[in-house]
C-alpha cells in the first residue's frame, strides 16, 4: 500500500468515527494570518486539544488553510488500516524511514504518541491517538507540533523552540533547554502584567521587522516548582502518571487580555537559574543562544532538520541576544521590562 | 534584503565571534546536564581515503546531517543520535569549503593562502580535523562533488588562532532518549517507555 493509499484509508476511518459518534465538531481558527479548521468525531478530543489554542479562534484568517481530522482509536472504536510500513521504520525521533513521497509526511509526535500525517497537495492532515486517556497532560500544552511546523515551514513561518514576554506588542524571546527557567520567566513575566506569547514555541516571520506569533497560551511548570506561583496552582491541571512531571495552566482562559497573538522581537534571551546572584541581564553572542534553541527543538520535532535550521538561522540573524542571570530577588521582569523599554 | 531561504541553499550569517565558548579547555563549566568533549588528534591520520593521483573529496551525509554558520562558528547536527558539534576559527572555513567541494589539497591551499603558513604546516592540522568529521559519522569520502571554482569566503572574519577543533556535545542525545518512538506494539503503535526502567 502507498502511502497515498494509507492516506486515504485513514482518512475513511475518520469519516466512520464520525459516523459512529454521530457529530462532527469543527473549530476554526487564526495562526499568523493562516486558516485552521480542526474537525473531530464528536466531541472526543476537543478540550484537550483545543484549550491551549482557544486564543487563536476569531475565525478571520484569510490565508491558505489547513485542514486536519482529529480522533482516537479507544473511543470511537475505529482504527487505521494497518501500517504500509515496516514496524522497524520508526526512529527514536518519530520519523517513518523509507517513505519516498515527499508529498506526504508521516511521524509519529513526541508526548502524544499521536500519528501524524500531512498531505502537502491538499493542505489536509490526519492526527490519530491509540487512546487520548494515555497521553500525559503535558503533552496536551503543545497539541499538533509536529503538523504544524511541517506545514508552516515552507510559507516563510517558522515553529521555534522559544517562549516570549513583551511590552505593547514589542517582545524578547525565551530561549532555552528544557530546566533553563524558560517558563518560569515568561510566567513570572506574565503575572507582573507583561504580554505572554507562550513558554516553550512561537512561530516567527520577517515581514521587515521579525515577528513572534503565539501558537499555544498555555505554560508548564515542573509539579514541585508551581507552589512557587500560588495563584496558579488552583488551575494546575497534573497527573499522578509516572512520566508526567509538569503540571499545565492554560492561562488564556485566566489572563485573556495579555495573551498577545503578535509581537516584534526586539531580543533574545536566555535565561540562566543563578539563585545566589542578583538577577542580570548580560550581552552574548548569537551562536550559543541559537545552538541551544536548534538543537532541542531538532531534537524534539519529528521531520525537522536542514530546512529548519536554514531558516531559523535567517530569521534569528542580527537579533540581539543576552543571558538573563535570574537570581532569588524575583527581579526577572523588571530586568525584561527595563531591557524592553532601552530597545524600543 | 535576505529572502525566505530556498530548499538546498546555504545561508550564511555573519557578526562578531562569541569568544565565551572557545576559551582553553577546562576554564569553562558546562551547563547542567550538558555534556562536552573537545576532540583532538595529534599523532594519526586516521581513517582518509586516498585515490590514487587525487586530493580526497568529502560530502556531508545529507539527510543525516544539519548544519548552520552563525557568528562564525559552525553548528553540526546529526539528527539520528542526538549529538551535537560546533566548530570555529579555521574549522568553521574548512567545514564550509568540504560542503562547497573542496578537495583536501585545495582547502590546505586556501587556508595556506589566507594564513600565510606553509601548506604544509596547515595539513596536518586539516587533515586531524578532516579525520575528526569521518569519524564522527558528519562526512564521507566521495568523488561525484565538482570542485568549485568561486568559494565566497570573508577570509577577514577569521579572528581565532590555533588548529581547527571539532567539539561535541551529547546533552542531546540523552534528551532524545527520554521519550524514544522506537519499540511499536504489533498494530504499530509506539510503546510507552517506562520512565523507571533502568536505561
Amino acid at each position: 500500500m502507498s502511502v497515498a493509499a494509507f492516506f486515504s484509508s485513514a482518512h475513511q476511518a475518520y469519516s466512520t468515527a464520525v459516523s459512529r459518534a454521530g457529530s462532527e465538531t469543527i473549530v476554526s481558527l487564526d495562526l499568523a494570518g493562516f486558516s485552521l479548521e480542526l474537525r473531530f468525531a464528536g466531541a472526543s478530543l476537543v478540550e484537550e486539544v483545543t484549550r491551549s489554542l482557544e486564543h487563536l479562534s476569531t475565525a478571520d484568517g484569510n490565508g491558505r488553510k489547513l485542514c486536519i481530522c482529529l480522533w482516537d482509536e479507544a473511543s470511537s472504536g475505529c482504527q487505521l488500516p494497518a501500517r504500509p510500513w515496516p514496524l522497524s521504520a520508526h526512529t527514536t525521533r518519530g520519523e517513518v524511514k523509507g517513505i519516498e513521497d515527499s508529498r506526504f509526511e508521516v511521524a509519529y509526535g513526541r508526548g502524544h504518541f499521536a500519528l501524524n500525517l500531512l498531505d502537502k497537495a491538499t493542505d489536509r492532515a490526519l492526527f490519530c491517538t491509540k487512546s487520548a486517556a494515555e497521553v500525559i497532560p503535558q503533552a496536551w500544552a503543545y497539541p499538533l507540533q509536529t503538523i504544524l511546523n511541517w506545514w508552516t515551514r515552507d510559507l516563510g513561518v517558522q515553529m521555534a523552540h522559544l517562549g516570549g514576554v513583551g511590552v505593547d506588542g514589542n517582545a524578547v524571546l525565551l530561549a532555552g533547554m528544557a530546566g533553563s527557567g524558560k517558563s518560569a520567566t515568561g510566567i513570572s513575566c506574565l503575572l507582573e502584567g507583561l504580554e505572554y506569547l507562550g513558554d516553550d514555541h512561537c512561530l516567527l516571520r520577517r515581514d521587515g521587522d521579525l515577528y513572534a506569533y503565539c501558537v499555544y497560551s498555555s505554560g508548564k511548570l515542573e509539579k514541585s516548582f508551581i507552589g512557587r506561583f500560588p495563584a496558579l496552582v488552583p488551575h494546575a491541571v497534573a497527573s499522578d502518571q509516572r512520566d508526567a512531571r509538569k503540571a499545565v495552566v492554560y492561562l488564556a482562559q485566566l489572563f485573556p487580555g495579555r495573551i498577545r497573538r503578535k509581537s516584534r522581537v526586539k531580543a533574545i534571551v536566555a535565561p540562566i537559574l543563578s539563585p545566589a546572584e542578583k538577577t542580570r541581564l548580560v550581552p552574548t553572542g548569537l551562536s550559543p543562544v541559537f545552538r541551544s534553541l536548534v538543537t532541542s527543538f531538532l531534537v524534539q520535532t519529528p521531520g525537522a532538520g536542514a530546512a529548519e535550521i536554514r531558516n531559523l538561522g535567517y530569521l534569528l540573524e542580527g537579533v540581539p541576544s543576552y543571558r538573563l542571570y535570574i537570581g532569588g530577588d524575583g527581579a526577572a521582569p523588571r530586568r525584561i521590562r527595563e531591557l524592553l523599554g532601552e530597545l524600543i | 534584503m535576505a529572502r525566505w531561504p530556498a530548499t538546498g541553499s546555504a545561508s550564511l550569517v555573519h557578526g562578531n565571534l562569541d569568544r565565551g565558548w572557545h576559551r582553553e579547555e577546562g576554564s569553562e563549566t558546562p551547563r547542567s546536564g550538558e555534556a562536552r568533549v573537545r576532540l583532538s588528534r595529534h599523532q594519526t591520520v586516521g581513517c582518509m581515503v586516498y585515490h590514487s593521483g587525487m586530493s580526497p573529496v568529502y560530502a556531508v551525509r545529507t539527510g543525516e546531517v544539519s548544519s548552520e554558520i552563525v557568528e562564525n562558528e559552525a553548528l553540526i547536527i546529526e539528527l539520528e543520535s542526538g549529538n551535537y558539534f560546533t566548530t570555529n576559527g579555521l574549522g568553521c572555513f574548512v567545514w564550509q569549503m568540504l560542503g562547497a567541494g573542496c578537495s583536501v589539497d585545495r582547502i590546505c591551499r586556501e587556508i595556506s593562502a589566507a594564513t600565510d603558513r606553509s601548506v604544509e604546516a596547515v595539513g596536518e592540522e586539516v587533515r586531524d580535523f578532516i579525520a575528526d568529521l569521518e569519524e564522527q559519522g558528519l562526512i564521507v569520502p566521495t568523488t561525484t562533488l565538482p570542485e568549485p571554482d568561486e568559494l565566497g569566503l570573508d577570509w577577514e572574519t577569521l579572528d581565532a588562532q590555533g588548529p581547527p577543533v571539532l567539539e561535541k556535545y551529547t546533552d542531546m542525545r540523552e534528551l532524545l532518549l527520554i521519550d524514544p518512538i522506537h519499540e511499536v506494539d504489533e498494530q504499530g503503535w509506539p510503546v510507552k517507555a517506562d520512565p523507571e526502567a533502568p536505561a
